[in-house]
Order: C-alpha cells, then sequence, then structure tokens
C-alpha cells in the first residue's frame, strides 16, 4: 500500500526544502544609497556568481511607459515585449558601444514580440520607443542570480536595498546606473564597505553595503 | 470625468430611474458597462505646471547663467550664418513667438525652405527635436541649421574660425567653460543653455491650475473641458507641456514623409511630431507646413476630421463641435500663453581681421 496524496507531498515538500538548504548561502547583502540631487532613473546591485542563471523577461507597455524600468537579460536568450497600450508602439535599442541594435517593428495594440539578446555580457543596454521618444527602459546582461533592481524616483534620495543568500565566497558588489560610472566593492574582507556615486568622475552619491 | 465613467455613470442613473426591478433598465445598464468596459480611451498625462526637476540636463547640471548668457549673443549673433545676415532669432523671434510668422521658413539666400519655423517654448522637456525628431537633444539640435546649407550654410571651420576671432568670445568661453580651445561641443552647450531657459510655466492655466479659479474665463474653463474630453486633444497634447512628445499624420502630408524618412520605416510615414502649446496663441501660422493660418483654422481642421493624406492617425476622427465650443477651446488655448520678454543682447563687433566677414548694420 502506498502513500497517500497528502503524504506524498509532504514528504516532497521536506525532501526539497532539506535539499536546497544545503545550497542556501546565509549571508546577505545589505544597501543604502543616497544622491546629492535628483537620483538616476534606475539602478542595478549584483554580486557575480559561478550559478548558472537564465533570464528570458517580459516587458509589456502600458499608459505609454514600460511596465519596469530595468530588466535582467541573458546573452541567447530571449526577452518578450508585450503592447497591452492602446497605441502602437515600437521598441528599439541601438546602443553602438554595446554591440547591441534591435527594431521589433510597429507593435499594435494587444502585439507581442521577441527579440533574442545578442550582445556582450556585463553590459546595460537603453531600450525605447520609436514613436514615443519619453519611453526608455534598460536591459541589463548579468549572469548571476544575485542581483536588486533599484528604482528610483525623483522625489526621494535615499533609498535601500537587500540582496538575500549571497554566495560564500562573494568576493565583489557591483553597482550600475546606466551613463554612470560602475562601481566595484571589494567584499573578500571586512563587513561593511561604500563608496562615492560617480558620473564621468564627478560625485552624485554614495552607496554603503554591509554584509549580514 | 474620463468618457469611460460617465458612461458608467450614465448606467448607474438607468438603474436609479428605471428602477432596480426593470429587466429592460438591467439590460440596458449592463449594455453600457460592457460598452464602458470595451471602451479604452488612450493614456494621457495629466495637463500639469512644468516642473523644473523634470528636465534632463547634460551632466545633470542646469548650466550657470554665463552660459545662459553667452548662449543668447551666440543666438542673436549673424556671425552663425555664411551670409553673416541671418541669426537663430531670425527665424526664432522672441517677438514673434520665437518663429517667424511665416508659413514657411526662408533659408540661405532668401529660399524657401520646406517646413514651418517651430516655436522653442519649453523645449528643456523636450526628448526629441525638429518636426520628424531627427535631434535627439537640444545640444544634436542647435548646430544642425547652421551647418545647414539651405539654412545657415556655414561649415563648422568657418564657424570656430569666427568665434575664436572675437576677443569677446575668446574671454567668453575660457570663464564659462576653464578651457582656452573653443570648439562645436562647447558652441553647442552655450547655444541649448540658452534654448533651454525659454520656459513658459505661469500662464493664466497655470494660475488656475494652482487655485486660482478667476485666472482663466469661464468659456477657458468650458474650453479646458472639451480639450480633455469631446474633442481629445489630449489624446497628443497631453502632461506639463501639451505634447506627447510622440508623432502623428494628421492627414496634410503628401511628399514629405517626416519621421518616417529620418528612421525609414514606412509605417512612420507622414508623421510628424506633436508640438508642445504653450504659447500657442502666439505661434501661428500651425502644422509642420503652416498650412493653417489660425486657431480657429486649426480647430476646424481637426473637427472635420484632419485632412485626406496618407497614413492618417486612427485618432483622427468628426469631433462634432459647436460654433460655441470651437469658441471656448480657443478661449482655452489663450489661457496657455505667457510671453517671453528677451531683451536682445549687443553682439560683439570685433571681426575685422577676416575680410570674409562683413557685418551687417
Amino acid at each position: 500500500m502506498g502513500m497517500s496524496p497528502s503524504k506524498t507531498c509532504l514528504s516532497m515538500l521536506l525532501f526539497s526544502t532539506l535539499l536546497s538548504s544545503s545550497y542556501v548561502n546565509a549571508d546577505s547583502i545589505n544597501g543604502t544609497i543616497s544622491f546629492i540631487k535628483k537620483p538616476p532613473m534606475v539602478g542595478i546591485a549584483y554580486v557575480p556568481s559561478q550559478t548558472v542563471s537564465e533570464f528570458s523577461p517580459e516587458i509589456d507597455q502600458l499608459d505609454k511607459q514600460f511596465t519596469t524600468k530595468m530588466a535582467v537579460v541573458n546573452s541567447g536568450n530571449k526577452v518578450i515585449f508585450k503592447n497591452s497600450d492602446n497605441v502602437e508602439h515600437n521598441v528599439f535599442a541601438n546602443d553602438l558601444s554595446q554591440s547591441a541594435k534591435f527594431d521589433v517593428g510597429l507593435m499594435t495594440p494587444g502585439g507581442k514580440k521577441e527579440i533574442t539578446v545578442d550582445w556582450q555580457d556585463n553590459s546595460i543596454v537603453r531600450v525605447g520607443c520609436k514613436i514615443h521618444p519619453k519611453m526608455r527602459t534598460y536591459l541589463a546582461s548579468i549572469n548571476t542570480p544575485f542581483h536588486k533592481i533599484i528604482e528610483f524616483s525623483k522625489d526621494t534620495q535615499e533609498y535601500t536595498f537587500v540582496i538575500n543568500n549571497i554566495p560564500d565566497d562573494a568576493k565583489q558588489v557591483l553597482f550600475a546606473i546606466p551613463k554612470y560610472d560602475l562601481i566595484t566593492l571589494d567584499i573578500s574582507s571586512g563587513s561593511d564597505w561604500s563608496s562615492d556615486i560617480t558620473k564621468k568622475g564627478k560625485v552624485r552619491g554614495q552607496i554603503t553595503i554591509i554584509k549580514k | 470625468m474620463t468618457l469611460e465613467s460617465q458612461i458608467i455613470n450614465k448606467a448607474i442613473k438607468v438603474q436609479i430611474v428605471k428602477g432596480i426591478n426593470s429587466p429592460s433598465s438591467w439590460l440596458k445598464a449592463c449594455a453600457l458597462i460592457a460598452l464602458a468596459l470595451t471602451f479604452s480611451p488612450v493614456f494621457s498625462e495629466p495637463l500639469a505646471t512644468p516642473d523644473i526637476d523634470d528636465i534632463e540636463y547634460p551632466e545633470d547640471e542646469a548650466p550657470n547663467q554665463m552660459e545662459v548668457e553667452l548662449g543668447k549673443i551666440l543666438f542673436f549673433d549673424p556671425i552663425l550664418s555664411a551670409n553673416n545676415q541671418m541669426s537663430c532669432a531670425t527665424c526664432h523671434d522672441p517677438n514673434n513667438g520665437f518663429g517667424d510668422g511665416l508659413k514657411l521658413s526662408i533659408g540661405h539666400d532668401d529660399k524657401p525652405l520646406t517646413r514651418h519655423t517651430p516655436h522653442l517654448y519649453n523645449l528643456a522637456w523636450a526628448h526629441s527635436l525638429f518636426w520628424d525628431g531627427r535631434a535627439p537633444s537640444l545640444e544634436h539640435q542647435v548646430l544642425m541649421p547652421v551647418f545647414d546649407p539651405s539654412e545657415m550654410n556655414l561649415s563648422q571651420k568657418q564657424m570656430l574660425e569666427r568665434i575664436e576671432l572675437s576677443p569677446f568670445y575668446k574671454t567668453q568661453f575660457n570663464r564659462v567653460f576653464q578651457q582656452d580651445n573653443i570648439d562645436t561641443h562647447l558652441v553647442s552647450l552655450a547655444i541649448a543653455a540658452f534654448m533651454r531657459s525659454i520656459i513658459s510655466s505661469n500662464s493664466p492655466f497655470d494660475q488656475y491650475l494652482a487655485g486660482d479659479t478667476n485666472a482663466i474665463s469661464t468659456e477657458a474653463v468650458s474650453g479646458l473641458k472639451l480639450f480633455e474630453g469631446k474633442a481629445k486633444c489630449v489624446e497628443c497634447h497631453d502632461g506639463a507641456n501639451l505634447t506627447d512628445g510622440s508623432y502623428h499624420s494628421l492627414g496634410i502630408a503628401r511628399s514629405d514623409k517626416g519621421r518616417g524618412f529620418v528612421i525609414n520605416d514606412d509605417s512612420m510615414n507622414f508623421r510628424f511630431k506633436t508640438p508642445g502649446l504653450r504659447n500657442v496663441s502666439l505661434t501661428a501660422p500651425y502644422m509642420h507646413d503652416g498650412s493653417i493660418a489660425d486657431l480657429e483654422g486649426v480647430i476646424r481642421f481637426y473637427n472635420d476630421g484632419g485632412g485626406t493624406g496618407p497614413n492618417k492617425d486612427n485618432l483622427m476622427e468628426e469631433l462634432n463641435l459647436t460654433e460655441g465650443e470651437i469658441r471656448d477651446l480657443i478661449a482655452f488655448l489663450a489661457a496657455l500663453t505667457q510671453p517671453i520678454s528677451i531683451a536682445r543682447p549687443s553682439v560683439p563687433n570685433n571681426f575685422t581681421t577676416d575680410p570674409s566677414i562683413q557685418k551687417k548694420d
């Protein structure tokens, strides 16, 4: 006589919990970001890792805006763009510095298109709409599950973020804002770190992180 | 109140009037609600007063006043044209709504150009410039007419030589940018800094938004309701500067492909950028080709559903506005007026060493 379905489920849950807990890392990164003046649009903090991660985000367009300010992608994977608006859109990117160029063509209301990320990893590519120049989002091609996208708003200068369960052997935390200087924090020793946030060398704010 | 909510309110009123026990009234109410749910008005940003904090400056830094003043002098200086007779202000005349009042602009050697001179109000918030949006920022845009053979027809080399010859400019560029070498980038930064300072944000409409209910007439208030409702103007003319920054075909153009030519995309053919409407009463004539002489003509054009040219926008349809409603809309547009007074600066006159420059008195 076999186990009842409920017992089977419970066993599988316990097994999977035990299995996953053996890979869970206890450390987390708690970050604080402050800007001197008006913040930029979005940034991403991440911990590089050997863990293979697959990202195929779906980005919608609603009220003449992208529904997210940034999405994480992988080279070789797809990004799906939807149009839930009542007007046409035409998503494109033309970032020669990252060899990123695509144009999904005209998207009628309700339309859906996809592209394959064919540009280099470790880059942030700006994406826009040919019909609505105000629209903007970014695709961050980073190969790590340990990341946090932080969306900024013009009225707030202080932000916090957490990246949980980072690898025990993590040595760096990187912080990237489009058009700003990339920040690399060496976390191989100590327990808290900070750096100026700069754009072309000019100080725009500060980031502080604590490992817990 | 949006059209959608108006329909739902009407459905509720049907129930109240007919009573909840009337099957026919239920059917009618349900049909109206279904209509409301399927009716999808185009999203519009709320009309508002422009917020300085929303301006995206180069390198996130607002220019200082010295840079703005230097840009203003360059804007008015005819040395930026090959024949030394045209300045930026020749077409973008502050006393003429930063336009020229002409149907089509006049270029080099007094030859007519193919489009109407656009105004310059509140371009600090613009995400693309020119009727076809071919420039992504003011810094990209400002010298394009200077170097265009059909417009001011000056070469980059000539421009820099002329500026370098002026002790005034040498001193001022050094003071503003702390470097001896004047290049095109610095010239464009200075002129763009001035153009970004041409801001209208305290019109009677802005005072009305701030709570002064007497700031605009009752006709203008009615016009505002029409602008956001029956006349559907906000479907393109929305946000603080009354533009969606997008490109539309009104059925006017037949040969000028506008945005479609710039991005090599047939679907965008004959589309042109939605102009902002701040100070629109001062910027006649209207449309990318200056083909409509006054605001009344513009509203009647929209009321008739636009032109018959190709690739016309789906948003264009007959509006059935009454004569009174047309007048109210004009009253509202007039409430967007806040003239910007710019004193013409004295331009430097130190070019005696260059025989090619004959300053016009």
